[in-house]
């Protein structure tokens, strides 16, 4: 069962559960309410049950590996490194906020990656400044605090 | 045909404003990095400059936004020529002849013939563009719910059938953005729905901009990452050769005029973009040319053709976007989600009453391509160096700017988690060749669809489906738009093999 390796297989398999659970919340609406979720669940259902079953009766194409600059693959530490930043980041954002986290994150990816660390850290300030300054003074937009950040106040 | 040169005269003049020129050059300059640097794109850009045109108004943020997409097919053509790199997608077929071209010592000519193939494509487009428009008011003013309604059917099937190899998850991927259109409160009912247990933030719907950065933009950027090298090894030098590659152009009219007719056709119809349109003209110059001896090795009318078809298309993907609410390409699906937040209907308001913004979408790819053409001319030596910037610089701090710009959608937490949900399903999709265009058309267009399907079902019950002439028409093209994959894979495949072993 080739399918059941294929990464493409299973966001199919993905999607049919999410076409489901929409069929089956949506069943308790009135008719104006369920109409089209039903309609797109329905038909995602359909296109997801015709590609699963399909996948398994002719197998799935490979999944698309990505490449380093000389063509080779992607080397397994580096990937799961490269993941681990970007969960760094989402995780950060909500409970330092916008503000301590997005200039923390620039300074400690490039630092760590093996730039300097007067390049890591100027650019870190001209991320905080463009945060601070254009989009807090000028724009006027409020950034969110983040959790850790409210809590102490 | 006053009121439409009224329009189209009001327009250009819209564009002339402090404000919207400013945010046009904005845009320019930032779509040029965009189309530069290679593993970015024009929708990472735009996905990245959304957050900033929201609470403009539409003039200005059409300027800013449209600006900056129209360009990035122009400067991806600078790593593809000299570096040998494409800096986009829609630049591969120009490499082909560019980057042998370059190596002769002709960079300079190429490019210079690639900037006036992308000027001369889009003029020739936006008067395809003026010519189709008397005939598009006449029909709009015959549609009504039921008719837009199997209208962005047809819209969806045919991004869902084009835009990947697989018809079934082109389709499931439009689906599955139909579905998620519909989290937040029904506009029909007010009641919400899809909410996880009444958290508040999604009674709203889910917001365009952190959707649109995940989706798109992420994915870009983890590949950047990957790559982990810089892109850059050698640089190629361009000096001279503007006006060789202006009378190249000159010289093959002709071929310029048929490629960027292919390309407005291929901006028109759902899913098909500027690769398609980059292929279909590159391989008609190939397939058209008496001798064929120099394609790939350094050919002008490669770039040329390739070049007119892929900025085509730009203008004529406006055309559908605001006529029947179907955006041509994913661009122009964000562009409608842009129509929305700013107070927009597509349809017959933007063909009468709003005519004139629709001639200022025209008009501003027009007038960014001629400036980023001549910005292009002056500074490409130095633009160059860019994409010598390592990705261990780059990325971060682009990853930090889409973080905030997500943020700015409704400065909720909430779009962080959206960010982060859709940028690793948008990745996920990526590695496993799952079509994310049919995703974000389906998601902007199922806001349209749905009042639409309620409206029709309200005033004519589902009879709707089959007693309504145009409608039946509209369905009778969804399902050649069905069958024609269909009919590739199991009926063309077999006679094209055929031909081809004779």
């Amino acid at each position: 069962m080739a399918a059941l390796r294929s990464l493409s297989w299973w966001i199919g398999v993905g999607l049919g559960c999410v076409a489901l659970y929409a069929i089956v919340v949506a069943s308790e609406w009135s008719l104006g309410g369920r109409l089209f979720p039903w309609f797109s669940g329905f038909l995602l259902l359909a296109a997801v049950a015709g590609h699963t079953v399909l996948g398994l009766a002719r197998g799935v194409e490979t999944d698309i590996e990505p490449e380093a600059t000389d063509g080779g693959p992607v080397p397994r530490a580096w990937r799961l490194k490269v993941y681990g930043w970007l969960i760094l980041l989402v995780v950060l954002v909500p409970l330092l906020g916008h503000l301590v986290a997005v200039p923390l994150f620039v300074f400690a990816f490039m630092a760590a990656n093996g730039e300097r660390l007067w390049l890591s850290a100027a650019l870190a300030a001209a991320t905080l400044a463009f945060l601070h300054f254009v989009l807090e003074g000028i724009v006027h937009v409020d950034l969110p605090r983040g959790l850790v950040t409210a809590w102490l106040g | 045909m006053i009121d439409i040169g009224a329009a189209a005269l009001d327009g250009f003049l819209l564009l002339f404003s402090a404000k919207a020129l400013l945010y046009l050059m904005l845009g320019i300059f930032a779509g040029m990095f965009f189309g530069l640097v290679p593993g970015l794109s024009g929708l990472t850009g735009l996905g990245l400059l959304l957050p900033f045109a929201i609470g403009q108004p539409p003039d200005v943020a059409f300027a800013f936004l449209l600006g900056m997409f129209a360009v990035t097919t122009q400067t991806d053509t600078i790593p593809a020529v000299l570096i040998g790199v494409p800096g986009t997608a829609a630049a591969n077929a120009t490499y082909l002849d560019g980057f042998p071209m370059a190596k002769r010592g002709e960079a300079g000519r190429a490019l210079s013939a690639s900037y006036f193939a992308n000027i001369l494509g889009t003029l020739v487009s936006t008067v395809i563009f003026i010519l189709f428009l008397p005939v598009l008011r006449a029909l709009i003013d015959e549609f009504g719910a039921p008719e837009y309604f199997v209208m962005a059917l047809l819209g969806l099937v045919m991004a869902g059938s084009l835009a990947g190899r697989s018809l079934l998850r082109g389709l499931a991927m439009a689906a599955f953005g139909l579905l998620v259109s519909t989290v937040g409160f029904a506009q029909n009912t007010g009641f919400p729905r899809f909410d996880i247990g009444g958290w508040t933030y999604l009674w709203d719907g889910l917001p365009l901009v952190p959707l649109v950065l995940g989706m798109f933009a992420v994915p870009e950027v983890i590949d950047l990452l990957l790559r982990r090298g810089t892109i850059a090894r050698a640089s190629m030098r361009a000096e001279g050769g503007v006006a060789a590659g202006f009378l190249d152009n000159m010289r093959h009219w002709w071929l310029l005029f048929r490629c960027s007719v292919i390309g407005t056709v291929c901006g028109m119809i759902p899913g098909l973009g500027g690769l398609v349109a980059e292929w279909l003209g590159y391989g008609h110059a190939v397939n058209s040319a008496k001798d064929k001896s120099m394609f790939g090795k350094g050919d002008v009318r490669g770039v040329i053709a390739a070049e007119s078809a892929t900025s085509a298309q730009k203008p004529g993907s406006v055309l559908p976007t605001v006529a029947f609410g179907i955006p041509g390409n994913a661009a122009m699906a964000v562009m409608l989600g842009v129509f929305f937040i700013v107070g927009l209907r597509p349809g017959p308001e933007m063909m009468h009453e709003k005519l004139d913004l629709t001639f200022l979408m025209v008009w501003i790819v027009v007038v960014a391509n001629l400036i980023a053409a001549g910005l292009c001319l002056g500074l490409q030596r130095w633009m160059i160096l860019i994409c010598f910037i390592r990705p261990t610089v780059l990325a971060p701090l682009i990853l930090a700017f889409m973080v905030v710009g997500a943020s700015l959608a409704t400065t909720h937490v909430g779009d962080v988690v959206v960010f982060a949900a859709f940028g690793a399903f948008g990745y996920l999709c990526r590695r496993a060749d799952w079509p994310r265009v049919p995703f974000i058309i389906g998601m902007v267009l199922g806001q349209l669809a749905e009042i639409y399907l309620f409206i029709s079902v309200e005033r004519y019950g589902f009879a709707f489906t089959y007693t309504r002439p145009i409608v039946i028409l509209i369905e009778l093209l969804i399902f050649a738009a069905l069958a024609m994959p269909l009919y590739r894979r199991f009926l063309g495949s077999p006679a094209r093999f055929a031909r081809e072993a004779e």
